[in-house]
This record gives C-alpha cells, sequence and structure tokens, in this order.
C-alpha cells in the first residue's frame, strides 16, 4: 500500500485484480467481486448503447408528423425495446452491479461480498435474461410497450411476449441475488469498528435499494409468469372474456416497477453523497438525515403504485390515499437535496468531472421530482396522464438523474477499478455536452404533454412538431455526450496517466488500498475508528444553531 | 487468492476467503437463507393474492 | 418563429381549473429548482477551493431539517387537497347530465345518443349543459382523451367508465386515445364538435335514421329471446325487468347490489355472477353473441321500462323487504363492482 505520492509520480502496483490471472476462465469462473463488477460494466454498457440506438431512431422518426421513417408496428416495437433495455438491462443493474459490486466490499473492510459465488451466479443469470432479450428483439420484437397492459399484451399481440418475459424475469432474479449479497454484506461483514452510523453513504442507498430488490422483485417475477400462463394457456386471470381482470395486471405490474424505480434512484443518489463530500472536501451535512432518508424512501415507495392508476377505474378514495402517498415519498428526497447543497456550503469545493455530473444530477433531480407532484396532483394529473409530461418527467429523473450519478461515479472510481486516469478536460466538455444536450431533449416534452400529445404515438398532429424538433435535434447532442466517455474511459486504459492510490484525496476504505486494488482488498482487516467522510480532520467543529 | 488472517486462530478447512472467521461465515449464511426465504415468500404470496383477488 | 402554444385551448369549465393548478405548480418548480441551481453555482464559486482556505466541517442543523422537511410537506398537502377537489370535481357527473355513449374498439371510436345518432371518430356536443360518456372497449384498454377539456378516463373491456364535461367554446378539438393499444394506436383520433345548443339540436334532429337506442334495445330484447324468461308475471322464470334500472336488488346470497349499466352488463355476459334471490342460475350466457353497442341499445331499452309501484325487483314468492341501511350507496356499489371479478368462481 503506497503513501499518496504528491512528490513521486505515481506507479501501478505489480500485482493487482485484474493481472492477478489471466486467461478466459479466471474471468468466467472468477469469484472476486471486482472483477465481475468488470463483467457488469461491459454487459450493460452495451445493453445502454442497444437502448440508445433505439432512442435515436425514435427521435428521428419522431421529426415528421405523418410517421415517414418507420411503419406503426417497427415504431411500436421500438419504443417498446427502449424502454425494456434502458429499465432492465441497464438501469436497474447499473450502480449496484457495477459499482456497488466494486466498492461496496471495500467500503465496508471486506474481501469480498458474503456471498461471491452467488454473485458470479447473478451476473449469469443476467446474461442468460440479456440472451432471452436480444433474440426476443431480433426474431420479431416487442410491440407492447415496457409495461405490457393486459388484455392488449395478453391476447391481442403476435410479438414475443414470452420471450422477452422470460428475459426480464432471469434478470430480475439478477437483481435479487445482488440485493440478497449486499443485505447480509451490510450486515454480517462490516470491519471491527464500523458500525451502521459510520458507514459511508452509498453502503447506506445500496443497501436500501438493496431492500426493495429483495421484496418488489418477486412480484414481478409472479405478475410476468401469471402473464405468460395467461398468454399460452388462457388461465383467465387477466382476460375478461374469461372472467378475468385486466387492472389486476397494472396493479401488480406496479406494486414491482414503481418500487423499481427507486431501486435506479438510490444508489445513484449514493453515489452523489460520496461525490459531493470528496470535492467539497466536507463531511456531509445531516448524516443521519439523508441516511434515514433513503430508507424512508424505501418504505414509501412500496405504497405509492398506483399512481400510475388514477384514470385507470380505480376508486376516488383509494386514489386520494394514493395521491396523499405520493407526495411523502417526495419529501425525503427533498430532504436529500437540500443536504447535499448544505454540504458545499463552507466547503472547499473543486469542480472536477465527477463534481460536474453530481451537480448535474441535483439540478436535473430536483426538476423531475418536481414535476412528479405535478403527475401526484389528482386534477392535473386526469390531463397530463399518458402524455408526453409523463415521458418528460421520468427521463428528467432517470436520465437527469439516474444517468449522470452513474456516470458520475463512473468517473469517480475509474481511477481506482482501472488505476488510470481519465483525461480531464475532454471528460468536462463531456459532461457539459450531455447536460446541454439532456435539457434540450426533454425540456420541451413537458409542454408537449400539456399540449396534450399523447405518448407511444408514432403520428403525431401537426402543432407539436416544432418542440419534437427541438427535441429530437436535443438528442443528437445527447447522444454526442454518451459517446464521448466511452471513447476517452477506452483510451484512457492504455495511454491513461497512472492514478495512484488516492487521486482525489478521499476518505473512505476503498481509497486506502491500491489502485487497482490487489484480489483480497486488504492485507490486514482495517479497523475503523473515524466517521465517514473525515475531512479536515483537525478542524472538527459542530454546529448546532 | 486466499489469506490467513494474522491474529486468528487456525483457518478451518472450511472457511471460504471472504470470512475471517466459522461464526461470521455461519452467521452469514444463516442469515442469507432467511433473506432467501422472504423473497419466495413475496413471490408465492403474490401468487396467492392474485389468485383470490 | 411560428408561435409556440403552451397549453391547449380552455374549452371546457373544468380548463381553467386544471390550467391554474398547474400554473402554480409551474411556479413553485420554478422557485425550487432556481434555488438550488442557484445556490449551487452560488457555492462552487464563493466556497471554491483555494490554498489559504479550508473546509468548515459541519455536522448538521436538526432545526434547518425540520424547517426544510416541514415546509415541503405543507406545499404539498396544499398541492395534494387543490389536486383531490379537482379529481373529485372531476370523477363525478353532475345528474341532468346528456348522456352518449361510447364504443372502442382497435382502432375507431364509436358513440351513439340515447336518440339513435351515430358518429365514428367525431363526437358533438352542445356548450352549456354537461355531457356524461358512458364508455366500453370491444377489446384492449383505451383512453378517452380530450386535451381541450382537460378530461381522460380509461376504456376498459369488462366495465362501463364515465367521463364527463361541460363544453364552453364552439370549435372542433382533438380526441386522442392515450393509452397504447396496438398498431394504430396513434390513429385512433377523433374530433370533438362543440356547438352552440340550437345548432346541437338542429344536428341531432338531421341524424335519427335508425331510431333511439332503445327501440333497438327493445328489438334486440325480442330478438334474442330475452321476454322468453324476463316478464312481469310470477311464473316467469326470470326477474321481471320492469323499473328494475337504478333499484336495489337482493342476491342469493343476501347481498343488496344496485341495478345499475355495469349489473345489467354483467347479467348479460356472465349470469351466474350475480343471481337474484329466489330465482335459479338457468340464464345462458350472451357473451360472444351480444356485441358491446348492442349491450348499450338494451341497458338503454331497460332504463326506459316505467315501473309506478317503487317496490324493489322480487316477483317470487318471498316478500322479503330490502332495508334502507342494506342499499349501498352509488359509490360502495362502484366499489364493488371494481373488487369483484365477474369470474365464473361461483358453485
Amino acid at each position: 500500500m503506497s503513501t499518496a505520492a504528491q512528490t513521486v509520480k505515481p506507479v501501478m502496483p505489480a500485482r493487482h485484480y485484474l493481472n492477478d490471472n489471466y486467461g478466459i476462465r479466471s474471468w468466467l469462473l472468477t469469484k472476486d467481486h471486482k472483477r465481475i463488477a468488470v463483467l457488469y460494466l461491459f454487459s450493460i454498457t452495451f445493453f445502454f448503447f442497444i437502448g440508445g440506438i433505439f432512442a435515436s431512431l425514435i427521435r428521428l422518426h419522431l421529426l415528421t408528423p405523418n410517421g415517414e421513417l418507420f411503419q406503426a408496428d417497427t415504431y411500436n416495437k421500438m419504443f417498446t425495446m427502449h424502454g425494456v433495455n434502458m429499465i432492465f438491462f441497464f438501469l436497474i443493474p447499473s450502480v449496484p452491479a457495477v459499482l456497488g459490486n466494486f466498492i461496496i466490499p471495500i467500503m465496508v473492510g471486506a474481501k469480498d461480498l458474503a456471498f461471491p459465488k452467488i454473485n458470479l451466479m447473478s451476473w449469469y443469470i443476467f446474461m442468460v435474461g440479456a440472451f432471452f432479450s436480444l433474440y426476443a428483439m431480433v426474431s420479431g420484437g416487442v410491440d407492447t410497450g415496457w409495461t405490457f397492459y393486459t388484455p392488449l399484451s395478453s391476447g391481442f399481440v403476435h410479438t414475443n411476449v414470452i420471450l422477452m418475459a422470460v428475459g426480464i424475469l432471469f434478470a430480475g432474479f439478477s437483481s435479487i441475488f445482488t440485493g440478497l449479497n449486499f443485505i447480509v454484506t451490510v450486515h454480517r461483514m462490516r470491519a471491527p469498528g464500523l458500525t451502521w452510523g459510520r458507514l459511508p453513504l452509498m453502503v447506506w442507498a445500496n443497501y436500501a435499494a438493496s431492500l426493495i430488490m429483495i421484496l418488489g422483485t418477486p412480484v414481478l417475477a409472479i405478475t410476468l409468469i401469471l402473464l405468460a400462463l395467461e398468454r399460452g394457456f388462457h388461465i383467465g386471470i387477466f382476460d375478461p372474456k374469461l372472467g378475468g381482470d385486466p387492472v389486476l395486471f397494472q396493479h401488480m405490474f406496479w406494486f414491482y416497477s414503481h418500487p423499481a424505480v427507486y431501486i435506479m434512484i438510490l444508489p445513484g443518489m449514493g453515489v452523489i453523497s460520496e461525490i459531493v463530500t470528496c470535492f467539497s472536501r466536507k463531511r456531509v451535512f445531516g448524516y443521519a438525515f439523508v441516511a434515514f432518508s433513503s430508507i424512508a424512501i424505501a418504505v414509501f415507495g412500496f405504497v405509492v403504485w398506483a399512481h400510475h392508476m388514477f384514470v385507470a377505474g380505480i376508486s376516488v378514495y383509494s386514489a386520494m390515499v394514493f395521491s396523499l402517498l405520493s407526495y411523502a415519498v417526495a419529501i425525503p428526497s427533498a430532504v436529500k437535496v437540500f443536504n447535499w447543497t448544505a454540504t458545499m456550503y463552507k466547503g472547499s469545493v473543486k469542480l472536477d468531472t465527477p463534481m460536474l455530473y453530481a451537480l448535474g444530477f441535483i439540478g436535473l433531480f430536483t426538476i423531475g421530482g418536481l414535476t412528479g407532484l405535478f403527475l401526484a396532483a389528482l386534477g392535473l394529473d386526469v390531463h397530463i396522464h399518458d402524455t408526453y409530461f409523463v415521458i418528460a418527467h421520468f427521463h428528467y429523473v432517470m436520465v437527469g438523474g439516474m444517468v449522470m450519478a452513474y456516470l458520475g461515479g463512473l468517473h469517480f472510481w475509474w481511477p481506482k477499478m482501472t488505476g488510470k486516469l481519465y483525461p480531464e478536460p475532454v471528460a468536462k466538455l463531456a459532461a457539459l455536452i450531455t447536460f446541454i444536450g439532456f435539457n434540450l431533449t426533454f425540456f420541451p416534452q413537458f409542454i408537449l404533454g400539456y399540449m396534450g400529445m399523447p405518448r407511444r404515438y408514432a403520428m403525431y398532429s401537426p402543432e407539436f412538431q416544432v418542440l419534437n424538433v427541438l427535441s429530437s435535434a436535443g438528442a443528437s447532442i445527447l447522444a454526442v455526450g454518451f459517446i464521448l466517455p466511452a471513447l476517452y474511459f477506452t483510451w484512457s486504459l492504455k495511454y491513461g496517466e497512472v492514478a495512484g492510490d488516492n487521486p482525489y484525496k478521499a476518505t473512505g476504505l476503498e481509497w486506502q488500498t491500491t489502485s487497482p486494488p490487489p484480489t483480497h482488498n486488504f492485507d490486514v482487516t482495517p479497523v475503523v475508528t473515524e466517521d465517514p467522510y473525515h475531512y479536515g480532520a483537525e478542524e472538527e467543529v459542530t454546529v448546532v444553531p | 487468492m486466499s489469506h490467513s488472517p494474522t491474529t486468528i486462530p487456525e483457518h478451518h478447512p472450511a472457511l471460504v476467503h471472504q470470512f475471517d472467521s466459522m461464526e461470521q461465515q455461519r452467521e452469514a449464511s444463516t442469515f442469507g437463507m432467511w433473506v432467501f426465504l422472504l423473497t419466495e415468500i413475496m413471490m408465492f404470496g403474490g401468487l396467492f393474492a392474485a389468485y383470490l383477488i | 418563429m411560428q408561435s409556440l402554444p403552451l397549453f391547449p385551448e380552455q374549452a371546457s369549465t373544468v380548463a381553467g381549473q386544471v390550467d391554474a393548478l398547474y400554473l402554480f405548480l409551474v411556479l413553485i418548480t420554478t422557485f425550487f429548482s432556481l434555488l438550488i441551481a442557484i445556490l449551487i453555482i452560488y457555492f462552487a464559486i464563493k466556497y471554491r477551493r483555494t490554498p489559504e482556505r479550508t473546509a468548515e466541517q459541519i455536522h448538521g442543523s436538526t432545526l434547518l431539517e425540520i424547517v426544510w422537511t416541514v415546509i415541503p410537506l405543507g406545499i404539498s398537502m396544499v398541492i395534494f387537497l387543490w389536486g383531490a377537489a379537482l379529481y373529485f370535481h372531476i370523477q363525478r357527473p353532475p345528474g341532468n347530465a346528456l348522456e352518449v355513449y361510447g364504443v372502442a374498439k382497435q382502432w375507431m371510436w364509436k358513440f351513439e345518443f340515447p336518440g339513435g345518432q351515430r358518429e365514428i371518430n367525431s363526437l358533438h356536443v352542445p356548450t352549456g349543459r354537461p355531457v356524461k360518456v358512458t364508455l366500453i372497449s370491444q377489446d384492449v384498454i383505451h383512453s378517452f382523451f380530450v386535451p381541450a377539456f382537460r378530461v381522460k378516463s380509461d376504456v376498459l373491456p369488462n366495465r362501463y367508465m364515465t367521463s364527463w364535461f361541460e363544453a364552453t367554446t364552439p370549435g372542433t378539438y382533438h380526441l386522442f386515445c392515450s393509452q397504447y393499444c396496438g398498431t394504430k394506436h396513434s390513429g385512433m383520433i377523433g374530433e370533438v364538435t362543440v356547438m352552440k345548443p340550437e345548432d346541437f339540436a338542429a344536428w341531432l334532429e338531421s341524424g335519427k335514421a335508425e331510431g333511439s337506442m332503445a327501440a333497438s334495445g327493445e328489438k334486440l330484447f325480442q330478438q334474442y329471446g330475452c321476454t322468453t324468461c324476463h316478464r312481469p308475471d310470477s311464473g316467469a322464470r326470470g326477474p321481471n325487468l320492469e323499473g328494475l334500472y337504478g333499484r336495489p336488488v337482493r342476491l342469493q346470497d343476501n347481498r343488496v347490489v344496485i341495478a345499475d349499466d355495469n349489473y345489467i352488463r354483467e347479467s348479460v355476459l356472465n349470469p351466474n355472477a350475480k343471481i337474484v334471490s329466489g330465482f335459479q342460475p338457468i340464464m345462458p350466457t350472451f357473451q360472444g353473441v351480444v356485441s358491446e353497442e348492442q349491450m348499450l341499445q338494451i341497458i338503454a331499452y331497460i332504463k326506459s321500462m316505467a315501473d309506478q309501484t317503487g317496490q324493489p325487483l322480487n316477483n317470487r314468492s318471498t316478500p322479503t323487504q330490502i332495508r334502507d341501511t342494506e342499499v349501498p350507496n352509488v359509490q360502495q356499489q362502484m366499489q364493488q363492482d371494481q373488487n369483484q371479478k365477474p369470474s365464473g368462481k361461483q358453485p
């Protein structure tokens, strides 16, 4: 373990997890959480680009109102597969399976996760699911929308619904096993002295997300199985002609899929806590509040599902309960945003690339989250439900929020994972391009939605065209913003400057080991005596007004 | 890569590398099994609830 | 640059109220987004890293946490109450509404007025009077959306949904299907034409070709042989339907339900789901025989059957009275209809 080298140029450690063992078997049969994280990195990057290609085609098609580029059926398949890919094969695994897998064992001072073989199996299950999904895509596609509403999906389309459902089922189990691993690891494998109150917020956030993963995903599994049975064997659970209830599908589907969005965002919030503290050289403001907000979001997230169904035929009284609870779930997120902002106050702020992404997250997630309040307002939701307003809202939180958090985390921990630095000026430029492209793409969609443009429309009324063209223009810029990191990260592997153990002088156990870390993470299990984010140890100031 | 803890009692043959002691290993495995059972309850509970509704 | 509209036209009584709530939310969003953005930028500049200054390690402030929890909670409650009140208004049609019936199918809208006037992908309505659209789907879930009115309702294949509005401004407005329903989802659009009451009355006059819905329903009632069992005499095998509509009915399992549109439709398509007390479960199902449009006409006919007695429906021997407390109010009945799968799980 080399000391922080200010005067001496850092060198790569001689042995580390990447060069400890060579050969394809050592990768495909690895039990090392770090290698598994890298395997996931390749997989989900691949699916991000597949989903991105569909997005580009969609925005191209929507340049004109008459749907001249693709047939309606093709367009319907494209938005379905864009959604399925991005949600199940990119967003849900992204931070937990890549960054979480890599960093969390090290952050808690462990040599690996609790169940390394289950971790590897989780990746294989993911790949099986990915295979089914890809096969479903290339052999005809699916055109039900990623939400698979019945009875359309159970009896009216002739596309590969069951194949795709199987793919998602597998991806779901991958998620369950990752969550299980995290929970046991955090409970049972913390280093001596690392109490719950000293855990980095990245761990709290991923722990909360893991709770949702293990409790919610099984319901998705059942929903998909029942959908497949209905479609294949007509068991009569969702088909009204057989005595079933199509709205039951919606309840079951959203019971998972609403908490799923918190599975997606909570780990991202964890990343933001790590970045904002490091690049303000400050402990986080209100640690306990941020930690418990993660848990609160996970808990409340389970009781708001029917806010997707306000016009679907639920009773007025149910709707009121779900609307009220939806406002409750927004509050902990707001608390986090305020705490992160307060963390910068009287800090020592440096706007390196990870910090740019984190600040972008804070701004865009705030907008996205606030537009959720529009949708939770019953009387207003009647108008904007199933319009582009919803699309804009969730892209603000998922792309402006989650993807930026993922990219920020990737930039923050890239030196730790690879031992190399990415080129900072290009990275900053890419962050800026992404921010601009993103806003130009999705802000017009709020307006389109309020104007009444419904979602999932292959053709639209001509008065919507100007805003659609703006949005598509933005998408082309956003695409550049996403492609650049793929290029310069790859470049950095060979040509990047050597990073050294702790290029950002961050606290956290992961920075106390080499970059890249040795396979077993620590030679000796560390003992933790300090709070997380113990920046400025010499001047501890507690402010209690 | 397996590793012997420097100060602790000897290496039990069944101790896997990520755990520091057999006790930790047993506790973690037991806990893990309960968590898994919880996921199964959610799954089948969801199935039964769907049938009843 | 051509004008960039931000709102659809306000063409219903509710549109302005929805827009007001929207504007309030836009203001809140703008305020808080700008607040956070400005603070972040300000802090990033004012507290930028310099060699002379180190960061001040601040643990937190419970007071501040409470303040910025309570204030957003308070604002949220205001928004919630406003939205809920508006929703209550939007979801409950007033009693004197003009009725229209709509059947959605892949990929078109079919409307019919009680007087028998029909339209496809087009709906004429008058100003100054509430209009209640009763909707059902022949196949998948669709959604009836008129942006200019700010109303939307999913259209389900297993029970009727209603949507109501009162148009204020003559003109033509978009009707969109807003629940993805397959290939031509984006083509399932139409026009709502709002006319002044005189013009609307004239339009109604011109389109009565096939006779009123109730008259068509009566023909169907005979054609399908309903009169075989559903007769007023006490030996009839089926309950008397005269005066049934809207009245409480006692079922075999002692429950009391209201005979509304959904009840009648369910009784035709899945007769064993609810058996009237004192009768045998011998009615055959007409699933696949009666179309949704025909169903609506039959209901219109049943609605039109007058009854002066004021007695609850029970023309069998057991003279059990239905107590007032047993009669569900309309909301509860809607609840029961929703909660029950019309499944054939009866013994």
